[in-house]
């Protein structure tokens, strides 16, 4: 039986079995943990966890500051540690005994709560399980006995799927990584194609009320319509994206909107006065109540962007990209002339 | 955990299965195979053949976690008595971890509300409670699905417990968290155990 002599200044609080139950040190102080041999070792006043998810704006966690691997008193010894290196968390009608080890780095790095050293999982993953978004990466925990300053044996492998990257790591998961790949895409706005063209006299659009208006995409291009693909590797993760324009939405500037799902037809004269076949409008109000006395048309492109990961995981981003010209919408007048 | 732990505990688990009924791939708590379906206070493990896929495994490995948390009442109420019962439902860290509870529960000590130390034994009312919000499984020692990891949350508000000189003892302010359930199939014994709870440091 173990004999306790010397006793633990701070109160000790352990998460037990999901709820706290306050394991209160029943000794106590010093810092100090001796055996009935009289092998005493220094105490911490918590059993090992890792840090909570608090990830910056790379979405990581610091990992733990330092790394405890648990075995037996007897099996610490026996690996080769000696009872300077080996700390005790003492709750009283139990010890923990652990072994402080290298934390790893920012591609793997040692799990106090899992007792293993994490990693994102290389190679083409499994299906995502229910509840899991496309950012959630998928894991791997090798356990193993460490030995003091010596490499890992083999161990068992587990693997798990997480929200956030796990404390210490410094890796992107292939949908952070695709959002950072798409961000960087130059998409812009359409170059509107419409009639009435700018009259080269006004410097600007005109067109009159109740006069069709023709509208289109004028010389598509990757950026302006799609498709336009990348791939790069960040954060360890190999992305393909691509992305491309499923609609435009045409804001009028008098409250009316059309939505065209192609890129419309180009106005030739010898179209005449008709309506465009694929996306047009009508006026029912001048311009003339607008500052400057001009409508301001705004093309909003939908895209979506796909993409698709080495890993296996792939997603969607939508996102929008605008342009705008100024038109101007007067009434048509009646002349009558003649004797 | 280590894989020599891991060893040991097999070990262990093999020899408390030599007391469990083998049942089929549903989850079978032992004790009432063959029976009408009643509440199973009795209960004592989940077994079976291996699972025929992952939908199966999960369903087991919720049911080991459901048992489990039923055992610790069951033990809880009993004053922490027989803490040994976990064996048949539970193998490695999260076997040591719950007879350390019940251990606790015993024993003590325990902090009271008011942050004493009281020794000697509590006496507790109510459990845990999980709520699972997805699972998975992963081959273990060679069995498709023999691991599931089941995430979700665990409730600790239902669970109170009354030191020995009669105030409530501390209570976690934050009750609910997000944890995850480890439950492995030992293939020698037909068992299902929970062998792990990680937790997530996230409340739910």
């Amino acid at each position: 039986m173990l004999r306790r002599t010397l006793a633990v200044l701070a109160t000790a609080l352990m998460i037990a079995v999901g709820s706290v139950v306050a394991a209160a040190p029943a000794q106590a102080a010093g810092g100090v943990y001796c055996n009935d041999l009289a092998v005493c070792y220094i105490t911490i006043s918590n059993v090992p966890s890792d840090p909570a998810p608090n990830p910056d704006s790379n979405g990581w966690t610091p990992g733990a500051p330092t790394c405890y691997y648990e075995n037996s008193e007897s099996g610490l010894l026996q690996l080769g540690w000696s009872e300077a290196d080996i700390r005790v968390f003492d709750g009283g009608s139990y010890q923990r005994f652990y072994a402080i080890i290298d934390c790893g780095g920012s591609t793997s790095y040692w799990s106090n709560t899992r007792q293993c050293y994490v990693f994102m999982k290389d190679g083409v993953w499994p299906t995502r399980p229910p509840g899991y978004s496309d950012k959630a990466g998928y894991y791997g925990c090798i356990m193993f006995n460490p030995t003091p300053g010596g490499s890992p044996g083999v161990g068992q492998e587990t693997n798990f799927w997480s929200e956030t990257v796990p404390p210490g790591l410094q890796v992107l998961p292939p949908g952070v990584a695709a959002e950072r790949l798409i961000s960087t895409f130059a998409l812009r706005g359409i170059d509107i194609g419409m009639a009435p063209e700018v009259n080269p006299a006004w410097g600007h659009r005109r067109s009159y009320l109740g006069v069709p208006v023709w509208l289109w995409v004028e010389n598509p291009q990757p950026l302006t319509w799609g498709p336009y693909s990348e791939t790069a590797t960040l954060g360890g993760q190999t992305i393909t994206a691509t992305a491309r324009v499923t609609s435009v939405r045409w804001d009028m500037g008098d409250g009316g909107s059309q939505v065209c799902g192609g890129t419309g037809t180009a106005y030739t004269t010898g179209y005449g006065v008709t309506d465009s076949p694929t996306c047009g409008y009508r006026y029912r109000t001048t311009s003339e109540s607008q500052g400057g006395d001009r409508y301001t048309v705004t093309a909003t492109s939908q895209w979506v962007v796909e993409w698709t990961s080495l890993a296996g995981p792939t997603g969607t981003i939508n996102l929008t990209t605008s342009s705008s010209v100024p038109l101007e919408i007067n009434e048509l007048q009646t002349v009558n002339v003649g004797g | 955990m280590s894989t020599k732990r891991l060893a040991i505990a097999g070990i262990i688990a093999a020899a408390l299965t030599l007391t469990a009924c083998t049942g089929t791939g549903t989850p079978n708590p032992t004790g009432s195979a063959g029976e009408t379906p009643t509440p199973t206070p009795s209960a004592t493990a989940i077994t079976g053949e291996a699972p025929a896929d992952e939908n199966e495994a999960i369903d087991q490995a919720e049911a080991t976690i459901d048992l489990l948390l039923a055992t610790q009442a069951e033990i809880g109420a009993a004053g922490g008595a027989n803490p040994e019962r976990y064996e048949a439902v539970a193998t490695g860290k999260a076997l040591r971890e719950f007879q350390d509870d019940a251990t606790r529960i015993a024993e003590g000590p325990i902090l009271n509300e008011d942050g004493e130390s009281i020794e000697g034994q509590s006496t507790v009312e109510g459990s845990l409670i999980f709520e699972p919000a997805t699972g998975y499984g992963q081959e273990y020692e060679g069995i498709a699905n023999g691991l599931v990891i089941v995430p979700g949350c665990l409730d600790g508000s239902q669970r109170k417990i009354t030191t020995a000189d009669g105030k409530p003892a501390m209570q976690n302010p934050n009750p609910r968290n997000e944890v995850e359930f480890h439950v492995i199939y030992n293939a020698e014994t037909k068992t299902w155990l929970v062998n792990d709870r990680i937790s997530l440091g996230t409340t739910c």
